[in-house]
């Protein structure tokens, strides 16, 4: 059975590029389009991996991340933050919420898979 | 009324400095003329009269400068006021095109911003199904023509080859089997050649025999009648040796026929063997050389093919990393989406302090902690720069990405 990934992210083409390259490489993915969107969808499924925009409508990505920590079944579930943001401060508090990785974008697409593959492989 | 002061107050004073000018002049010219005492008096009274209206002209001269005065003072302080409230209001016009703008620029950058993320997503589908279609392409090629790639080819030839040579040498096998053939139809020469031999003796028996005969004939006429019953023998005999010598003949000729057949048979079969030999070698050759133009063929196609899906292959992937740079529009639309919230704040700040005005108030804006929290929403590199005055800047979409393991 093949890996599920989550993607998170208010821009559709952002998921949508994401969304095609870890496909490829062997994934199943889930896309989001913001933390509500998200933890809906988080419902009763096995994810392996989440990947996260930090700056959404509804539900950025920091508070969705204290949300899926708070689920018992996906409270260990690896989470990857994926933003255009550089703050040092907004790094931290994505870190203290549980998040293991922050990738900044643009992102490139052999990081991306090395990033995926390093907490599920396909 | 303002015009009919102004002449009033410029024609008062000139009038009285007239007469007063022309009463001084009557005055000289009556002393010069030896003058006569009343028309003194008289010159003297209506010199004192224009004296008089002079005075009374500048009196009433400086009171009218001294409205004029005030009135221009409470025209500059209605200026002043007027400029107080302007200051306090900013320029004219501008917060209602503020108000009504804003909104204007919001829905159009956020036109702007749908249509291009529109757009992008779009190009990535269609990107992705060239992608697809490409690799369908590379593992459909791959499925068609796997028996003509690399190794297949050539097992395929060697194994055409294989197969070809085994028939060279069924061929081979038929030429000596054939060869064998005729070396056991020369054998039968031999036999044929001692056939004729002993033809010869049967002849050679039969002559000696008619010779036996004929002695015996004479020697049964010598005998007379009692020789006559050998005589009949001896004709058998004679008659018998020379149907030996007509067989021996016989056998002789046909011995020979056989002979020559047998040589015919052997010369023709010897052609023959030289030119299947011949043809076999041909043969052989022309299978190799087929064979190698097939395998060259073979070769050539096979790298077209290997060609044609390398090249499918690295435009696919051409594409696939293509597609990472369009990760701009993700930059663009957050930048924009920023400068759209902007413009929707200050609106909406602009409303505020026109209804505090309405309602009496003195409504002002913390411009700087407006721009602070402005700058707070900022999360790339460039709009951090572009705030602070910096040069306006690209940051490249080749940048190395960075990560970071908590």
């Amino acid at each position: 059975m093949d890996k599920t990934i989550m993607i998170v992210d208010d821009s559709a083409s952002v998921r949508q590029l994401a969304s095609i390259l870890l496909h490829v490489a062997g994934y199943d993915v889930i896309e989001c389009c913001d933390g509500n969107d998200a933890l809906s969808k988080l419902n009763g499924k096995k994810v392996h991996l989440i990947i996260s925009d930090v700056n959404m409508p509804n539900m950025g990505g920091i508070s969705f991340v204290q949300a899926v920590r708070n689920l018992p079944e996906h409270k260990f579930c690896p989470i990857v933050m994926l933003s255009v943001g550089c703050l040092s401060s907004a790094r931290e508090q994505a870190r203290e919420a549980g998040v293991k990785a922050w990738i900044t974008k643009p992102f490139d697409k052999q990081q991306l898979l090395d990033v995926a593959s390093h907490f599920a492989l396909p | 009324m303002r015009a009919n002061t102004d002449v009033w107050l410029w024609m008062s004073p000139l009038a009285s400095g007239g007469a007063g000018v022309a009463a001084l002049l009557w005055v000289s010219w009556l002393s010069g003329a030896g003058g006569q005492t009343i028309f003194a008096e008289v010159a003297i009274a209506v010199a004192v009269f224009a004296a008089l209206c002079a005075w009374g002209s500048a009196h009433r001269q400086r009171a009218a400068l001294r409205q004029l005065m005030r009135q221009a003072g409470a025209e500059l302080e209605q200026a002043y006021q007027a400029l107080q409230q302007q200051k306090l209001s900013g320029i004219v016009g501008l917060e209602q095109i503020c108000d009504q703008a804003a909104p204007i620029w919001v829905k159009q950058i956020e036109t702007a911003r749908g249509h291009t993320e529109d757009s992008i997503v779009e190009i990535v589908t269609r990107f992705n199904a060239i992608v697809e279609r490409l690799r369908a392409s590379v593992i459909a090629s791959q499925q068609t023509t796997g028996n003509l790639d690399g190794d297949s080819v050539v097992s395929v030839l060697s194994s055409s080859e294989a197969d070809l040579v085994g028939v060279n040498r069924a061929m081979d096998a038929a030429l000596r089997k054939r060869a064998e053939m005729v070396q056991d139809v020369q054998k039968l020469i031999v036999y044929t050649t001692e056939l004729k031999g002993m033809a010869a003796e049967v002849a050679e028996v039969a002559a000696r025999t008619n010779l036996l005969a004929l002695n015996a004939a004479i020697e049964a006429a010598r005998a007379g009648d009692t020789g006559r019953g050998f005589a009949v023998v001896a004709d058998e005999v004679r008659k018998l040796s020379t149907l030996s010598s007509d067989t021996g003949k016989k056998m002789a000729e046909k011995v020979n026929v056989i002979n020559s057949s047998i040589t015919a048979v052997i010369g023709a079969a010897e052609k023959f063997g030289e030119e299947d030999t011949r043809s076999v070698e041909e043969a052989e050759k022309i299978i190799r050389k087929v064979l190698s133009n097939f395998g060259a063929v073979a070769s050539g196609l096979s790298a077209s093919t290997e060609m044609l899906r390398q090249e499918s292959e690295g435009i696919r992937k051409e594409i696939s990393d293509t597609l990472v740079y369009l990760q701009f529009q993700d930059r663009v639309s957050q930048i924009l989406a920023h400068v759209r919230d902007n413009l929707g704040g200050l609106h909406n700040q602009l409303q505020l302090c026109s209804a505090e005005r309405n309602s009496g108030g003195e409504p002002a804006i913390d411009a700087k902690s407006w721009l602070s929290e402005m700058a707070r929403g900022y999360t790339t590199t460039e709009q951090r720069s572009n705030h602070s005055g910096g040069e306006v800047g690209v940051t490249p979409e080749s940048a190395a990405t960075e990560i970071s393991f908590f």
